[in-house]
């Protein structure tokens, strides 16, 4: 029953016209971003690297496909909590605006299951919008760009990736970019279930990530014992999949972190649920 | 759809024990107790706000309940959630659906989740039996309040249900809507042997299939029993019509009959009255200069109704 459920939800994210507002905006954006580089792309290359230009030499081209597709990753990894929120706050919320949720409600399967089943579109609905991220980011920028190594900045300076080692490492990161995406699906899902409208639990799940980026960025004492235990402190954590060595051990702890969030979070979504009197 | 026992004539279906529902402060349903007999068209009545909605919502899982027991086949949610909701459909309030998703898309969906084995065929078998044959590919957002209504009816069929809980199923209906539905409501009962819970504030309509009468009042029960009985028992009323009714009804209020007239919905004035009385009511008026066009026994579900709900009222 849970398989068919399932099934249920993704029909119904497909139908709506809402569900393809995210791939749109990314194929836009990516669209300007690639314009953008493929016009102006050197001057880009020459403003980033600015300050490293007194202590070497660069022959050749840094501007290829994969460093393309790294810039799109970064640019859009932060517009992409917003394109999945639209989405997966409106699985529970919105069914109840509609008055659509009796319906569901009053059929043989448990409300356990069914909530597991919206759980599991919003990874389904986050995993597909990533991969097209993906597509356009990867596929489409080398196409157009060419390969070659990857110059990535960090702070221990400027690091050249092999071009052999590149597409392992972005596959890589899309793993942990996704655990960090479905967290965000996951805290919309469950606000969703305290709510009777789809607006909340979209301004609510994008209020929470701005109050704890703020406080993952203000250099205060008092936060800094909370600070690595917040979902936003992992969003980014994928950037460090193309750092050499990999810090294993800091990924991991994103990973686990996040995997808790998660568990966290539908907990709630499930107690919560189970008790909702269905008023609308 | 699982194999199941089927239900004994006479075996309960539902029943409610001491069913509280608490919102805050405020008691929606105040220990109501009920049954229902398989086989039975229970008309569930009150006026706004007297519980029927929650009841009706707690039949369904979609509300539980403060205090009380709720029995389904003699199973309870607590235990048998799946096993109850597999053999319940229902339209509760109105019908609403994915309106970007077409009427079978809705219907197939909604088939899925109740575990139809073959959703397509039985959708649109249900959709030619509620007669909106022709409309299957089109999207629900075409569709009109009626035929919504008849949407509403064959998505609580699509699992072949015992009990059909319906709520207001008449509302926004066009007269031949409405018997349309009481047609199919007397084949769901009488054909295919379902026991229907309606709840209704179409009198007539509920008068016209209702076996038994539950009628709630501020979430308690102020009557139950079968609908043939308690009519029977009901004073017969008088209904006469008279020129300048309501002054007509303040000088009865005054006089001999003070209390047992009212004006209906259409300003007429009915009196529950001995058949002996109507002489001298009739007098009385027409000695007072009324103008009595038109005296009319009756013995009517609208009349019982309302007068049970006035005395109780007035009780309290």
């Amino acid at each position: 029953m849970w398989w068919t459920a399932l099934r249920n939800e993704s029909v119904k994210i497909l139908a709506k016209p809402r569900s393809y507002l995210g791939f749109l905006a990314i194929t836009l954006l990516v669209g300007v971003i690639l314009l953008a580089l493929a016009l102006d792309g050197k001057s880009y290359i020459e403003f980033v690297t600015s300050s490293l230009q007194q202590s070497l030499t660069v022959e050749g081209s840094m501007l290829n496909g994969y460093l393309v597709g790294f810039i799109v990753l970064q640019m859009l990894v932060v517009h992409l909590p917003l394109l999945v929120a639209l989405v997966t706050g409106d699985l529970v919320s919105g069914e109840a605006a509609m008055g659509t949720l009796r319906n569901l409600l009053t059929r043989p399967l448990s409300r356990k299951g069914l909530l597991l089943s919206k759980y599991g579109a919003a990874a389904v609905y986050t995993l597909v919008l990533l991969l097209w991220l993906g597509i356009m980011a990867v596929l489409v920028s080398p196409w157009i760009f060419g390969v070659g190594d990857l110059a990535v900045l960090s702070n221990e300076g400027l690091q050249i990736l092999p071009s052999e080692e590149v597409l392992p490492r972005f596959l890589q990161a899309f793993v942990v970019a996704f655990a960090a995406l479905y967290t965000v699906a996951c805290l919309s899902v469950t606000l969703s279930c305290f709510a009777d409208n789809s607006i909340g639990p979209i301004v609510g799940t994008m209020a929470t990530i701005m109050v704890f980026t703020l406080i993952g960025t203000l250099d205060v004492a008092l936060f800094d014992q909370v600070r690595p235990f917040l979902f936003t402190t992992h969003m980014a954590a994928w950037r460090s999949l193309f750092l050499d060595p990999v810090p294993w051990g800091d990924i991991l702890f994103s990973m686990v972190l996040l995997g808790a969030h998660w568990v966290l979070l539908i907990g709630i979504g499930l107690w919560t649920f189970e008790r909702k009197d269905i008023l609308t | 759809m699982s194999p199941r026992t089927l239900i004994p004539p006479d075996s309960t279906v539902v029943k409610a024990v001491d069913l509280v529902k608490d919102y805050g402060a405020f008691r929606a349903v105040d220990g109501l107790n009920f049954e229902l007999k398989a086989g039975g068209v229970m008309g569930f009545l009150g006026p706004n706000g007297a519980g029927k909605s929650t009841t009706l919502r707690m039949l369904v899982d979609l509300i539980r309940p403060s205090r009380g027991e709720l029995f389904l086949f003699g199973l309870n949610y607590r235990s048998h959630r799946q096993q109850i909701l597999a053999r319940i459909g229902c339209l509760i309030e109105k019908p609403d659906f994915y309106k970007y998703l077409s009427a079978l898309q809705n219907l197939e969906l909604l088939a899925r989740a109740s575990g139809v084995k073959e959703p397509r065929l039985r959708s649109l078998e249900l959709m030619d039996f509620v007669g909106l044959n022709g409309r299957e590919n089109d999207k629900v957002s075409s569709f009109s309040h009626g035929m919504r209504q008849r949407l509403g009816l064959a998505q609580c069929l699509l699992h072949d249900p015992d009990l059909v809980v319906l709520d207001e199923p008449g509302t926004g209906l066009d007269p031949q809507g409405l018997i349309d539905m009481r047609e199919m409501i007397l084949n769901l009962n009488r054909e295919q042997g379902k026991t229907i819970l309606l709840s209704s504030h179409h009198l007539s309509e509920v008068e016209a299939v209702a076996t038994d009468l539950v009628v709630v009042d501020r979430g308690r029960c102020v009557v139950q029993g079968s609908a043939k009985a308690l009519l029977s028992q009901s004073e017969r009323q008088i209904r006469i019509t008279v020129g300048r009714a309501t002054e007509a009804l303040t000088l009865l209020n005054a006089g001999p009959w003070a209390g047992g007239g009212r004006l209906n919905d259409r300003g007429e004035l009915t009196m529950a009255l001995g058949r002996e009385e109507v002489p001298a009511a009739v007098q009385f008026l027409t000695q007072n200069g009324f103008e009595v066009y038109a005296i009319e026994s009756r013995q009517k579900l609208e009349d019982y109704y309302m007068n049970l709900l006035n005395h109780h009222q007035t009780e309290r």
